[in-house]
């Protein structure tokens, strides 16, 4: 009978004592107990429940919004629009293309279009369905091929490629030159939802000191911060973003998602208001895993060395940048996996679409790359018939190779050791490739 | 409304609620016993996870109108005289919570898999809890501390 | 505690203007006749359709206290009769449902998640009629009766497979009730299988479902009848009927088996949606009907 694992004490002392053991974290026990208190325990006296009435299609001028019969809800507090904005109506981690509430243009069909903060959440809700939106739809981008089309009408004033970037190693034309065998291949990878189990959520509220204070599940406080109070038009000691226990956040809670709304309610009402996303609201409205589309040309000599990796990396990061574009610049530094590369060429292209906005999610872009500089991997293997761990032993990088931008390794560099670790494993558990 | 007399955890509680609203809000909202979790609000992820009279139930789609004459048990009435449950503390101790917006209904099932089956295999843990979903860790650690805290051996 | 029969609700809330907890039948019928509401007893399908918006509904009808109406029962010899709101796991929960009704239990382990079944009913998977209900094929395949009320006076019955009309849509009247659920007992040299394919082991919605039964001639070996049904490829759960007329009178060989598979590949005629393609759905309805046969052919030879 195999004995439990032991589980370490805290009454360790060297430096290095903590690493490989298990250490129990110092709030689990809240949350087995279910006392941890995450943004939606949370209740103000006094407090109002807030929804979001999004934008519903990708691409539309706005013509109205009729905000009456909602108005008109029992229990209703406020509705507000773009003009309700007492600063500036623009945010974003990176470069501000995102509104508070859609203003000129809807740019897709997860633009927050009003807000209504009620006494109760069936009431804030009704209210939402009765917003009437007066939208005249223009041509949405709805893909990558989409968005480099010429035609294609632009998201933003800047037009729908936001970026480019460049790796460059070596000759392109000597590797080429130098390949016994040439693999080319077009990967696409899909967008996906961090789906972390607690939605965005946030409680705003004036503290007696005039601060307006908000409580949010929230991976960047400051960073939320930075934001706030520009849109707010209040100082920045004038805003305090507490962060609660968050219930996962994976990348998706480094944007703004929840706080401004609930925060502008707040300041609107004079009450405090909590902001908790539906499910739904969550799928639709934040950010998510960047598809991509990679078109890899990769080449090796017959005894398995890799000679170059010619790559065009394309990322849709929807209808605001969010961190996209640091994404796909990550994933044109990892197109050559780790692996040593003589040649190299790798452009990386971040489009604008009338799709949903990608941004940060576990990986950052490499996840992505690895679908395709592995399965070019496992391609030249079999067109040379060397297997596929042996294929990969023979270009891992190792302590005082570089990568593409340069990068060298030192000791720290692990991937040899691993593959030769599951080499090991297959041989050991006599495991084969199905095909080699 | 209509006024209820709710038995949560061996104590009587006295609410008005409209009979079709969630037990889930009825616990977290009037009774703000908070401790089990809205995850999706449409039965699909297990948060909510509570027992009505020892069966694990989606507290998000049950209405408190069922749940009259019946008894409710949440995580909050999991300890006993003051000390938290196995479940609890293996849970905790062996990395099987990370957010832990998951955990209450997790152990939720677990608690009423172990009422059921004091010994399950690793098989019957995973079956319990497939209707719970964690995207911190994976469950490995999840099954490790419920094998645990049912004293069966651990892979 | 005195139950209260009707909740008129002042200021309607999801669009709902009553919520009634019948105390008998009758009265059940009579709200339902006076088109007042949707039945319902778990919830699992139309609580979560009024929450989402998707349907609208003048009141709520929670019919599970009604008498008998969430009981079951089974002798050995007298198949199994199942009231209309009874939880698929107490179904589960039961040896003397699981160890003879296999393609039934089957069926019922893969439906939501243990929680979810302690709510959801077997007869609201029926009239929730989703082309992909997972109790439907394994309740075909065991000719399983439903009883219901009509328009008219009195109760009537029918098949599980001619209870169907359509996605969501039953030949249910909308103020009728459904009742409960008759099966008959299996014939101890038949055997029955359900395997389902979904990318998830729970908590999802099937690809493609399959369920078959054999049932051999004690003398010869011979197949004396076989019933396969398919959910997920048609507008309703289905029989694939050429596919078990190639098996009548012959020897069930795996290669006959096999063929009978691609019939059913052949003649169902699914479509392409979020879940899978029309020619993948094919390509695992021929697969699940071959296994679903093999397995059902091992429990008759038993």
């Amino acid at each position: 009978m195999a004995q439990p694992e032991q589980v370490t004490s805290a009454a360790q002392s060297g430096p290095y004592d903590w690493i490989g053991s298990s250490v129990p974290k110092v709030d689990a026990l809240d949350k087995a107990l279910g006392i941890t208190q995450y943004v939606g325990d949370m209740q103000m006296p006094g407090m109002l429940h807030a929804r979001i009435r999004w934008s519903g299609v990708p691409h539309a001028v706005i013509r109205g919004i009729d905000t009456s019969d909602a108005e008109k809800v029992p229990g209703v507090r406020a509705v507000l629009t773009a003009g309700d904005i007492p600063g500036v109506n623009r945010y974003g981690l990176a470069v501000q293309d995102q509104r508070v509430l859609a203003d000129d243009k809807v740019r897709s069909a997860a633009d927050p279009v009003a807000l209504v903060a009620a006494e109760t959440e069936q009431a804030a809700e009704e209210a939402i369905n009765k917003i009437k939106l007066d939208l005249e739809p223009l041509r949405p981008v709805l893909s990558i091929e989409d968005a480099l089309d010429p035609t294609a009408p632009a998201i933003h004033e800047g037009g729908n490629l936001f970026a480019r970037t460049t790796v460059r190693k070596g000759d392109l034309d000597q590797g080429v030159r130098d390949s016994d065998v040439i693999v080319e291949t077009t990967y696409r990878t899909h967008l996906m939802d961090h789906m972390a189990m607690e939605t965005e959520s946030s409680l705003a509220y004036m503290d007696p000191t005039g601060v307006l204070t908000i409580i949010t599940s929230t991976q960047y406080p400051y960073r939320d911060r930075r934001q706030i109070a520009p849109a707010l038009n209040l100082s920045m000691n004038k805003v305090r973003v507490v962060q609660a226990p968050i219930g996962g956040g994976f990348g998706r809670k480094d944007d703004i998602t929840s706080e401004i709304h609930a925060g502008l309610l707040a300041l609107k009402t004079h009450r405090p208001v909590r902001l908790i996303y539906t499910r739904q609201d969550s799928l639709i409205a934040n950010t998510k895993r960047h598809p991509m589309l990679m078109k890899f040309r990769t080449g090796a000599r017959s005894d398995g060395r890799l000679t170059f990796v010619d790559a065009d990396i394309y990322g849709d990061t929807g209808a605001y940048l969010s961190l996209g574009a640091f994404v796909i610049k990550k994933a044109g530094i990892h197109a050559c996996g780790p692996y040593d590369v003589p040649n190299i060429r790798v452009d990386t292209h971040t489009l604008y679409t009338n799709n949903l906005s990608s941004g940060a999610m576990r990986g950052f872009g490499v996840l992505q790359a690895a679908m395709a500089h592995e399965s070019q991997m496992d391609q030249l293997a079999h067109r040379l018939g060397i297997s596929p761990i042996d294929i990969r032993l023979i270009n891992t990088l190792k302590p005082g190779l570089a990568t593409g931008t340069g990068q060298v390794m030192d000791e720290g560099c692990g991937i040899e050791a691993t593959v030769l670790r599951i080499k090991e494993y297959m041989e050991s558990h006599d495991l084969r490739f199905a095909r080699s | 409304m209509e006024h209820y007399s709710l038995k949560i955890n061996g104590n009587v509680y006295e609410t008005d609620a409209e009979p079709f609203e969630s037990l889930l809000d009825v616990l977290r909202e009037k009774l703000r016993l908070t401790g089990s979790k809205k995850g999706c609000d449409e039965g699909e992820c297990g948060s909510c996870t509570v027992l009505l009279d020892g069966k694990p139930v989606l507290s998000c789609i049950l209405l408190v109108s069922d749940v009259r004459e019946k008894e409710v048990l949440t995580i909050e009435g999991l300890p006993q005289g003051g000390e938290p449950h196995p479940i609890q503390v293996e849970m905790t101790e062996r990395g099987g919570i990370q957010c832990g917006y998951c955990t209450p209904g997790i152990i939720m099932s677990a608690y009423a898999l172990l009422q059921e089956n004091p010994r399950p295999s690793e098989d019957e843990i995973r079956f319990a809890i497939a209707g719970n979903i964690c995207r911190c860790t994976g469950y490995s650690k999840i099954v490790e501390a419920l094998q645990a805290a049912a004293g069966t051996p651990i892979r | 505690m005195t139950p209260f029969r009707a909740h008129p609700i002042l200021s309607p809330v999801l669009g709902l203007e009553g919520y009634y907890e019948p105390a008998s039948i009758d009265e059940a019928l009579d709200i339902l006749r006076r088109g007042n509401g949707k039945p319902f007893a778990g919830g699992t399908d139309v609580i979560i359709n009024l929450r989402r918006r998707t349907v609208t509904y003048k009141g709520l009808v929670n019919i599970k206290r009604l008498p008998g109406i969430a009981d079951w029962s089974t002798e050995p010899g007298e198949g199994l009769h199942i009231g209309a709101a009874t939880p698929f796991r107490d179904l589960e929960s039961s040896p003397s449902v699981t160890q003879r009704y296999s393609a039934l239990a089957e069926s019922i382990r893969v439906i939501g998640s243990v929680q979810l079944r302690n709510m959801a009913t077997i007869g609201g998977n029926l009239c929730n009629a989703s082309p992909a209900a997972d109790s439907a094929p394994a309740l075909i395949v065991s000719k399983a009766t439903v009883t219901f009320t009509g328009n008219g006076d009195g109760t009537r019955s029918c098949l599980v497979e001619q209870f169907f009309s359509g996605p969501g849509r039953s030949i249910l009247d909308p103020d009728g009730l459904l009742l409960s659920l008759e099966i008959p007992e299996p014939e101890s040299n038949s055997g029955d299988c359900f395997q389902r394919f979904t990318p998830r082991g729970a908590l999802d919605i099937a690809v493609v479902s399959a369920a078959s039964r054999i049932t051999l001639d004690r003398s010869s070996g011979r197949v004396q009848e076989a019933v396969i049904a398919l959910g997920a490829v048609a507008p309703t759960p289905v029989r694939a009927g050429k596919a078990e007329e190639v098996l009548v009178g012959h020897e069930p060989t795996p290669d006959l088996m096999a063929q009978a598979a691609k019939i059913a590949k052949e003649e169902c005629n699914p479509i392409s949606d979020i879940r899978g393609s029309a020619s993948y759905r094919q390509a695992l309805v021929e697969v699940l009907v071959r296994r679903t046969l093999e397995q059902a052919l091992e429990r008759a030879q038993r």
